[in-house]
């Protein structure tokens, strides 16, 4: 698990990796929100290519994402066979396994595609985005709602990142003793999850209060220069495509 | 307030997120039973028992902010705002008020192994309330067929996760409390 580096950022010169944050991230939201209202498999086929573009064009690896997602694409495939048998509608004539339905095979097949893009905008985004660059532009976007304190959100919302591969490290560290100990063998889920989660917490709780304690050697504060943005037109252009595929696909 | 716990409760919250978000993907078999436990909502069971009511939602809330944003955090890896509307949104919901019953429960006076297990039925109460009246909506189906999916199948793993938070929160809390001071856990 820990290997899984599809969400880190990869530093290069692309028209993607330079667009300003804010205009990228509302581009991020409209696109996950056209994946989940897609209806039908035209309007993730018109995401998907699109995406694929975007993918090219910000100089990402296509193997790395096909090797990563393996068992992803092997979750995909166990939905849409489960989709296909359950799923009541008429049969496909011709097919050598008769209980296999149209219905199922369309509704597993958007289910399973739709998750597949969620997860291909996210590494797009952080591929592409810096964690600096990300926290300042979710920063900008809280900073005219009441109530929220945005710096200490932001901060937060950069601290989830830097923890979960720490945390993945953590587990597969501890799977690997565990099951040299024989415990994948037990039985008792109690027991298992104890067995797991209680070492994690205890070594992810210290690792925080190093962070915190860093953080605080630093001089921590909320009150921070703000940071500048600049989009060029290539930006706008970007967001303006992003908007008219996402109005296709709300449309249609 | 001191700015010291200030930020280790800030710090304590992101990793209870991040918890949250990773729990997705960690799944145990239950023997005999088809659906697996995972383990999202044992975290967020926790992060009301150790951090409290205040700090204990807003973990929660910045975990659905991150999926409403578009990173693939929710079950399975799905993200947007769509998911809300969808059939599973009243239990991502539900979490937040999940970790906020089970932080005010737990959290009012000394803590005792029956008032962390009063608070984490309530809060499991709430989030499958919530989570159940909202399929029911989005499906439009009958409350039986509503309890048949969204119940039924959770039943033995919700007892089994409630038992390890209870075990597991005996042994936290001392820890803890070498770095929490008690008044932190109301105030944000």
């Amino acid at each position: 698990m820990a290997e899984i580096t599809l969400f880190h950022y990869i530093p290069k010169k692309t028209i993607i990796h330079q667009m300003d944050g804010r205009l990228k991230l509302v581009c991020m939201i409209l696109f996950t929100m056209a994946a989940g209202f897609a209806r039908n498999l035209y309007d993730l086929a018109i995401l998907t290519s699109v995406l694929f573009m975007i993918y090219m064009a910000a100089g990402l690896s296509v193997k790395r994402f096909m090797i990563e997602l393996k068992y992803f694409f092997i979750l995909a495939g166990i939905i849409i066979g489960a989709h296909s048998f359950t799923v009541p509608g008429t049969a496909i004539p011709g097919f050598p396994i008769q209980r296999i339905t149209w219905e199922g095979l369309n509704s597993g097949l958007l289910l399973s595609w739709r998750l597949i893009v969620m997860i291909f905008i996210g590494a797009i985004m952080t591929g592409t985005t810096s964690l600096l660059q990300f926290k300042n532009a979710v920063e900008w976007f809280l900073r005219p709602l009441p109530f929220i304190p945005e710096a200490r959100v932001a901060t937060m919302f950069s601290l989830t990142f830097v923890l979960i591969p720490l945390i993945l490290d953590q587990i597969s560290e501890m799977m690997d003793a565990q099951k040299s100990r024989c415990i994948d063998g037990r039985k008792d889920p109690v027991t298992r999850i104890l067995f797991l989660v209680r070492p994690l917490l205890f070594h992810a709780f210290m690792r925080a209060e190093e962070i915190v304690q860093a953080m605080e050697s630093r001089c921590y504060s909320e009150i921070r220069t703000k940071p500048k943005f600049k989009s060029t037109l290539n930006d706008w252009l970007v967001l303006a495509f992003s908007i008219f595929i996402c109005f296709i696909i709300w449309v249609d | 307030m001191n700015h010291t716990i200030q930020l280790r409760m800030m710090v304590f919250s992101s990793l209870m997120t991040a918890l949250i978000a990773i729990g997705g993907y960690l799944s145990f078999p239950i023997p005999l039973i088809p659906v697996p436990i995972v383990l999202a909502d044992f975290f967020v069971m926790l992060a009301g028992l150790l951090l409290g009511a205040a700090w204990g939602s807003a973990s929660v809330g910045l975990f659905l902010f991150l999926g409403a944003l578009g990173m693939p955090v929710f079950a399975g890896g799905a993200s947007g705002v769509a998911v809300f509307i969808g059939p599973t949104g009243g239990f991502l919901v539900g979490y937040l008020f999940c970790a906020l019953v089970i932080g005010l429960v737990s959290g009012k006076g000394e803590a005792s192994l029956s008032k962390d297990l009063a608070a984490l039925l309530l809060g499991d109460f709430v989030l499958f309330g919530l989570g159940i009246t909202w399929l029911k909506i989005v499906l439009r189906v009958t409350w039986n067929k509503a309890l048949a999916f969204g119940l039924l199948p959770f039943i033995p793993g919700t007892a089994i996760k409630i038992m390890a938070a209870v075990m597991l929160v005996r042994t936290l809390r001392p820890f803890l409390k070498q770095v929490i001071p008690q008044q932190s856990k109301l105030s944000l």
